[in-house]
């Protein structure tokens, strides 16, 4: 794997870099070195008879979340499709935007973009590079350049709903919290889905929701799940970004709830505490688009969207504290869903 | 009325970090060196507070080093503004800035982690739960239950108010803002009372974010300190100097960020409920802004320079 930063990376002066990030500054170092010295940067992908593939992300990766799942995908390109991987970081700096998915679009024969920011500067590269195929990844861009891969909100939160309640009746409690990061509609989205999943098992218990206002204040969140807990919450379902930390947080510390995790498989943060995870397949979806493109049935322009079906959600369960009966239940509705014989709506 | 129990226990929790770093930058206000960067100079407080957290594995020994290390920079930051006339707006500024990038660098290059730091071996500071009074409705949730240094924070209140009236060091604090010549002709020393006030502003602020990452959580997110910096700020300036005031514009912030968490959608829209500290925030500016005599606060660099 080879990690490209912006040029201007100061690699030689970070005091602590792990064995991993030396690999990379020295790639990076590398890099440097061969474009000061004038060479084009080589259109390898398309002469190489192997696949590329690209994952830009508009941060960074580490985040223990979104965009450690999309990173997932790389050992499975490379075993199963025989692909060689790429990854490109934005590091928030937008001005990078640009270069680095020019970049991508040189050395690879499709690309995933994650990351909103990157939007704009992905439909200018993808609408200037016609034969680099772009993904983005997590929502739907109106470009006819570019492909869109979205997740089914509604379906996944109903599942997160269904575990809540679920775990809300083997403790006696009554109210599954719900706390939101902003109240923007995708969070509504999901909302309305865990709202549904909590009645389909037990329509005796309400939701009461919480928005915190952001999506980087564990300290509030912490806030927000004592005040749910005092309004008789066990099951709190965290789709507040790191805000949700602090959830998990309380739950870690003296807070008897049980936090309910979402995009990766929050358990570390709260250990033996926490009942499951709400995975979001980021791995599965890139792995399969890229299948289809090295099969020649991706079109140009086309919109997908993934819910338990596609692998696109996947649910993770702690066997202790769920119970195999629990289990047993929350597989047998998440079946119905997969089977298509239970609809959700938005 | 454990409701109500819960809703000033939050309200504390939530004015505690706003409090120190009020208290730390009221004393700048008072040497007219108004410091700006007390959000920078928190999450600096707050990632130190776990790093050292978890080499030393001892809460209290963390805050020992935070404190420490914080002095330094504030000793630093201080002859910045003195000897080198770096515009104390400005850097106060850059130390947002700075505290924000930094933070984010540190935390990939040392932990090789993005976005959250939560690691079972950073500790928590306890919670002292003081017996008897605990017990008592109202009061419990009020002064029961908290961190060392919510109670420190208080101390700290009384401590200045003190001290306003009957100690030395803040008349000098006082002169070398309002009077520098004075001060000089007094056998005073203008730079080293600057730059004390800095020292201390830092301490405090490093204080108020190792209470937010290893007081009321045990964890470190990118950007945790989420503005408080700035609503301590904004404190010291709506308190015109005065420490009962300043106390008492903390704790409405506090509670009225607890309320914020307490009310849900069926009362208002969340959009409304998470605008109550800030409206709260203006109206109190508006009000002490029509009864204010004099223009406490000049943002620049005082003329007479240590010189």
């Amino acid at each position: 794997m080879t990690t490209k930063l912006p040029f201007s990376a100061p690699a030689t002066r970070r005091p602590f870099v792990r064995r991993a990030s030396v690999v990379a500054s020295a790639a990076v170092l590398a890099v440097g070195l061969t474009a000061c010295g004038g060479a084009k940067p080589k259109a390898s992908g398309s002469d190489d008879e192997g696949l590329s593939v690209g994952i830009f992300v508009d941060n960074a990766f580490g985040d223990g979340d979104f965009f450690d799942q999309a990173a997932a995908a790389e050992k499975p390109l490379e075993s199963d499709l025989d692909a060689k991987v790429n990854t490109y970081e934005g590091q928030l700096q937008a001005q990078n935007f640009e270069p680095l998915l020019q970049d991508a679009a040189d050395a690879n024969d499709i690309v995933f973009v994650l990351g909103f920011e990157a939007i704009d500067a992905l439909i200018k590269v993808a609408g200037e590079n016609p034969d680099t195929r772009f993904v983005f990844v997590d929502g739907t861009v109106d470009s006819p350049d570019v492909v869109s891969a979205e997740f089914r909100t509604a379906e996944g939160c109903y599942m997160a709903g269904a575990l809540a309640a679920t775990v809300n009746a083997a403790a006696g409690a009554k109210a599954a919290g719900f706390v939101g990061g902003i109240d923007a509609p995708v969070i509504k989205n999901c909302e309305s889905g865990y709202t549904q999943g909590v009645a389909e098992v037990d329509p005796a218990q309400k939701v009461t929701p919480q928005y915190a206002g952001s999506f980087v204040d564990p300290a509030k969140g912490r806030e927000i799940a004592l005040a749910l807990q005092q309004k008789g919450a066990h099951s709190i379902f965290a789709y507040a970004g790191l805000t949700g930390a602090g959830i998990f947080d309380a739950a870690k510390a003296d807070a008897k709830i049980s936090p309910i995790g979402v995009v990766a498989d929050k358990s570390p943060l709260a250990p033996g505490k926490t009942p499951g995870s709400l995975e979001m397949g980021v791995d599965t979806v890139l792995l399969s688009l890229a299948k289809e493109f090295q099969g020649g049935d991706l079109e140009q322009g086309s919109q997908h969207t993934y819910g338990f079906a596609e692998g696109g959600w996947k649910m993770v369960y702690d066997k202790a504290l769920v119970g195999a009966d629990g289990i047993a239940q929350l597989d047998a509705l998440q079946e119905r869903i997969s089977s298509g014989e239970l609809k959700i709506s938005e | 009325m454990d409701w109500l129990d819960a809703f000033l226990g939050s309200g504390m929790r939530f004015t505690t970090p706003i409090l120190l770093a009020a208290l730390g930058c009221l004393v700048t206000s008072w040497t007219r060196d108004l410091n700006v960067g007390l959000e920078g100079a928190m999450i600096f407080g707050a990632f130190f507070g776990v790093a050292f957290g978890l080499e030393l594995g001892s809460g209290l020994g963390a805050i020992v080093v935070t404190l420490l290390a914080a002095a330094v920079a504030g000793l630093l930051f201080g002859i910045l503004i003195t000897t080198y006339r770096v515009n104390v707006f400005v850097a106060g500024i850059v130390l947002n800035v700075f505290g924000a990038g930094a933070t984010v660098f540190l935390l990939r290059s040392i932990y090789g982690v993005k976005g959250a730091l939560a690691d079972d071996g950073i500790p928590r500071l306890a919670r002292i739960e003081i017996p008897v009074i605990g017990d008592i409705p109202v009061l419990g949730g009020l002064v029961s239950g908290h961190t060392v240094l919510t109670y420190l924070a208080w101390v700290l209140v009384g401590v200045t108010v003190w001290a306003v009236r009957n100690s030395v060091v803040v008349r000098h604090l006082k002169a070398a803002g309002e009077h520098p010549e004075a001060l000089e002709t007094a056998g005073g020393n203008v730079q080293r009372m600057r730059i004390l006030a800095q020292v201390w502003c830092f301490m405090l602020c490093a204080l108020a974010g190792a209470q937010m990452s290893i007081g009321q959580l045990s964890l470190f997110t990118e950007g945790m300190t989420s503005g408080l910096g700035f609503v301590a700020v904004a404190a010291a300036i709506f308190s015109r100097g005065n420490v009962l005031w300043l106390a008492a514009i903390s704790t409405v912030f506090g509670l009225s960020s607890a309320a914020g968490v307490q009310i849900n959608e069926e009362v208002m829209p969340p959009q409304f409920a998470q605008m109550i500290p800030y409206v709260v925030a203006l109206v109190g500016l508006v009000v002490l802004a029509r009864t204010s005599k004099v223009d406490q606060v000049r943002i620049a660099t005082p003329q007479l320079q240590a010189d």
